[in-house]
């Protein structure tokens, strides 16, 4: 909320220079291409980075702290560990290109569905003495349906709540610290891969380091360099059209997976995490992931909306009513998404055109934009 | 005749004389032939009557090349530009149907705008979401039925980016793997007992065909130590200057038994976008570039796949998918098979088991009960999804080609030809009549494939020694859209430059030109392929 207010208050300033311009020469400067992906990538991509692996930092110790003493309210701090580090998750799915993709983090911290028989299989083998855990095995010997968000998930909540401490086995708690330790590792590889391993704090650096996860160049250079020799972005309006991109895919799952496969199939076991009941938080937190990278969080004037206003301020109204439509809409259902897919029948029709809308909307500024 | 050598007219008197030979052929048809050194003669060849084959690739030049490769490649450029300065049809790869202006990282996950057109986006988005999903080995849950034995539990496993995965040494890495290993005999036959595409892992209690692969990687060095004429080593000023490497594997702890004379090859995945397009190329015009072919006294002659049946059409169709031309087409196609092979997911029109009798008669030696494999398994994959998925598939764009109003593009394009690229690396095709997608009928597309297999030389066995040649389109943003360049049939080169000096056998004489062109010119060739 923050954030919005920040950029009401760039809007006041905005409006009264150009109220005070209506009296003078006109002064208005015009959005610099440059700034806008320096500030998407400073004041939105890399907070989010660091934010979800100083999470994850704090995860990894509440569930080493519930495996050397196994009450419930350690279990409690661990599954809010886990919660705080999904919606850093959830908030970056709108940038879901570059590293996620290509060094293949997007599928091992958030693959879905889980295989949960053959994980019930791998629990079983650990309680049994037949597999020794640790992060090593996870990292190395277990495939992306046994790692990540939702393999935590599976194994701090049950039915949408926090499970008990006293279901637990040895083997689920060995094997929670496990996950939690590569999860670790894969939020500040994340990190790394964006920042550049250079500007790591030494405490991050270091579980790279122990892990032997090594990345390369800095992705944010990249992106703030496009059009420069060095980028992969051939051009600054390429790296525009891949923040739009990167927006647009995420307007769509929601609206063909996220939401539209529960909505139509009215099957449960479609809710993405439903172990937790966490569905319907993902999804808005999906649209704040957009918000952020269209409004720019703390961007003092240098967003995506600001260009698309110089272009047709109509467009820009359209994108950000949107993007307020479908969170409020999404917001309006009655959650656990798992619980209750018949109640929400019709909310979710109109959660669905209000993700499709917004997707149609950042298409339509896009190509003022990025042609 | 075009191909006849008009732009070679020196002349020749005949015979074979110490300064060289013209040959009879050319003797006889009264060609003003060159003469060609005796020198250029592999050995063991006879003179005036050794064929192009007979001549080393180093001395094909460039109007050896004129007359007996390009001289029926269709050399007309397409306009960069229109007449209103808008881009023109060279920049339309996948023609008007099928092209995505998308450049960036998603440049190719891109709906053709005839999917959009025809309000299919909504399907495509669907389909997409299966490419992506994990299958898992749970019964009656979405993406359910992995398994017993499977290589990979998604699409997108190897296929980062929906391209293709990198090189690697490690055959079990989950993500970014790309290779299938095949353990086959010496003529490239699949060993008994074994399924083609080797299966390395298992749900519990069933056994996987093998452990897995290992891969080992080997220096090679070419008779020219790696180095250009000019001096300058083969990939300057990269990382693994003056280095090409090219993969071995073995495989680890295998289920069944191994003939003596086995071997295990990998093979890397290949694009899937723009296939659709590919898939509306008529049968009948591959024949016509095969019969363009050899009609031609040169090097280069594409083996066509075979003629396969097609349940849908209810005939028979040429093979022109995967690295063999073992698919005739998509509906049937790497894909479609794809998603069921490499996670052994039933699913109405593939009720098998994707397994071998022996390994059902190895599980029940050891007492492991497989009953339920040998009938046909119940569907885990709708039917209803796979349409999805098809039209995800049939429907992804190729993505625009860029940069083509630069001199050094235009002047690679030019090299392009001259050195024979595009005789293999065909540029142009007009798709038929394509009923599976009516939009997708009559489009001018540009993919740089002849759709048949070349002989790559010995230098580049792998299970065969022939390959399909790949398309091109869309290669100038790998690094974009999966963080690498590594291409080739098992991903031995890193680059274009590494790509272009793998070129053996038929194509050797293009690798040859390419290393005698100057600095400028092997930059400006690569910037064109980069601009596809």
């Amino acid at each position: 909320m923050k954030r919005k207010s920040a950029y009401k208050e760039i809007c006041k300033l905005t409006f009264a220079a150009a109220a005070i311009g209506a009296f003078s020469a006109p002064a208005v400067e015009a959005v610099e291409i440059k700034d806008v992906l320096d500030s998407y990538v400073e004041a939105t991509v890399l907070p989010t980075y660091s934010q979800m692996s100083d999470s994850a930092i704090e995860f990894n110790k509440a569930v080493a702290k519930l495996k050397e003493s196994a009450s419930d309210e350690n279990l409690a701090k661990a599954a809010a560990a886990w919660s705080k580090v999904r919606t850093s998750w959830e908030r970056s799915e709108a940038f879901l290109f570059g590293p996620a993709v290509f060094a293949s983090l997007d599928p091992n911290l958030d693959s879905w569905p889980l295989d949960q028989s053959q994980l019930d299989g791998l629990i079983k083998a650990i309680n049994e003495g037949r597999v020794a855990i640790d992060a090593g095995y996870v990292r190395g010997g277990l495939g992306a349906a046994f790692r990540g968000f939702h393999a935590a998930e599976y194994l701090l909540f049950r039915e949408g709540k926090v499970r008990k401490a006293a279901e637990m086995s040895k083997g689920e708690l060995e094997y929670l610290a496990a996950l939690a330790q590569v999860l670790t590792e894969d939020c500040v590889a994340l990190e790394s891969w964006w920042k550049g391993a250079d500007k790591l704090s030494e405490g991050k650096s270091k579980i790279l380091e122990e892990a032997e996860i090594e990345t390369g160049g800095s992705y944010a250079s990249e992106m703030k360099n496009a059009g420069k020799v060095g980028s992969r972005y051939g051009s600054q309006k390429e790296a525009l059209s891949e923040i739009f991109d990167g927006c647009i895919d995420i307007a769509d799952e929601l609206a063909e997976s996220k939401l539209g496969t529960p909505a139509k199939t009215q099957n449960p076991l479609e809710c993405e995490s439903r172990h937790s009941g966490t569905s319907l938080i993902d999804a808005v937190d999906n649209l704040i992931s957009i918000r952020n990278s269209y409004e720019g969080a703390n961007s003092e004037g240098a967003s995506l909306s600001a260009l698309v206003a110089e272009k047709s301020k109509e467009a820009d109204g359209r994108v950000r009513a949107s993007i307020d439509g479908a969170i409020k809409s999404v917001e309006s259902l009655k959650a656990p998404m798992f619980k209750n897919l018949k109640e929400n029948e019709e909310g979710f029709k109109v959660a669905i055109a209000a993700c499709e809308k917004l997707s149609e909307a950042l298409g339509k500024a896009k190509e003022l934009v990025c042609e | 005749m075009l191909f006849l050598c008009l732009s070679c007219c020196g002349g020749g008197d005949g015979g074979l004389a110490s300064d060289g030979f013209v040959p009879k052929k050319a003797r006889d048809l009264k060609i003003g032939h060159p003469k060609i050194p005796l020198a250029a003669l592999k050995p063991g060849s006879s003179g005036e009557l050794a064929k192009f084959g007979d001549i080393r690739p180093e001395f094909v030049s460039f109007s050896c090349v004129a007359c007996h490769v390009n001289a029926t490649v269709d050399m007309r450029l397409p306009k960069t530009r229109n007449s209103d300065a808008s881009k023109g049809p060279a920049y339309y790869l996948g023609g008007e149907a099928g092209t995505t202006f998308t450049s960036n990282s998603k440049a190719f996950e891109q709906p053709a705008p005839a999917v959009v057109e025809a309000g299919l986006e909504s399907d495509f988005k669907q389909g997409e979401a299966i490419f992506e999903g994990n299958f898992v080995s749970d019964k009656g849950v979405p993406f359910g039925g992995l398994g017993p034995t499977y290589m990979k539990t998604s699409c997108i496993a190897c296929h980062p980016g929906y391209g293709r995965a990198r090189r690697t040494d490690n055959f079990d890495l989950e993500y970014g793997n790309g290779y299938i290993a095949t353990v086959h005999r010496p003529d490239g036959s699949v060993v008994e007992g074994y399924t083609e595409m080797l299966q390395t892992k298992s749900v519990k209690p069933y056994l996987p065909y093998a452990k897995g692969v290992k891969i080992t990687w080997h220096k090679f060095v070419d008779k020219y130590g790696n180095r250009y004429p000019d001096g300058s080593l083969y990939n300057s000023g990269r990382a693994g200057e003056g280095e090409l490497v090219y993969p071995s594997a073995e495989i680890i702890e295998p289920l069944l038994p191994l003939p003596k004379d086995y071997k295990v090859s990998i093979e890397s995945t290949i694009g899937i976008y723009g296939t659709g397009l590919l898939d509306a190329i008529p049968d009948e015009a591959i024949l016509a570039e095969y019969r363009r072919q050899h009609a031609l006294a040169g090097p280069v002659k594409g083996i066509h796949g075979n003629w396969i049946y097609d349940h849908k059409s209810k005939r028979k169709r040429l093979g022109k998918f995967t690295w063999h031309c073992s698919r005739a087409t998509l509906d049937d196609g790497p894909g479609s098979n794809g998603i069921y092979n490499t996670t052994n997911v039933a699913r109405a029109d593939r009720s098998e088991l994707y397994g071998t009798r022996q390994w059902l008669e190895k599980h029940e030696s050891l007492g492991i009960d497989v009953s339920e494999f040998k009938r046909a398994q119940a569907p885990e994959f709708s039917m209803e999804d796979f349409e999805k998925f098809m039209v995800w598939h049939r429907g992804l764009a190729v993505p625009a080609a860029r940069n083509l109003d630069r001199p050094e593009v235009l002047a690679g394009r030019e090299t392009f030809y001259k050195i024979g690229c595009a005789s293999c690396h065909k540029p142009e095709w007009t798709t038929g009549e394509y009923a599976p997608f009516k939009p997708y009928s009559g489009q001018i597309i540009r993919p740089y494939t002849d759709l048949l297999m070349h002989d790559m030389g010995e230098e580049n066995r792998g299970r065969f020694r022939t390959y399909r040649t790949p398309p091109l389109w869309g290669r100038g943003l790998m690094r974009k859209t999966a963080g690498h360049s590594d291409m080739f049939h098992d991903l031995r080169a890193r680059n274009f430059e590494e790509a272009i000096l793998w070129h053996f056998g038929e194509a050797e004489f293009a690798r040859e030109l390419f290393r005698n062109l100057t600095q400028r010119e092997r930059g400006e060739l690569i910037d064109f392929l980069k601009s596809l």
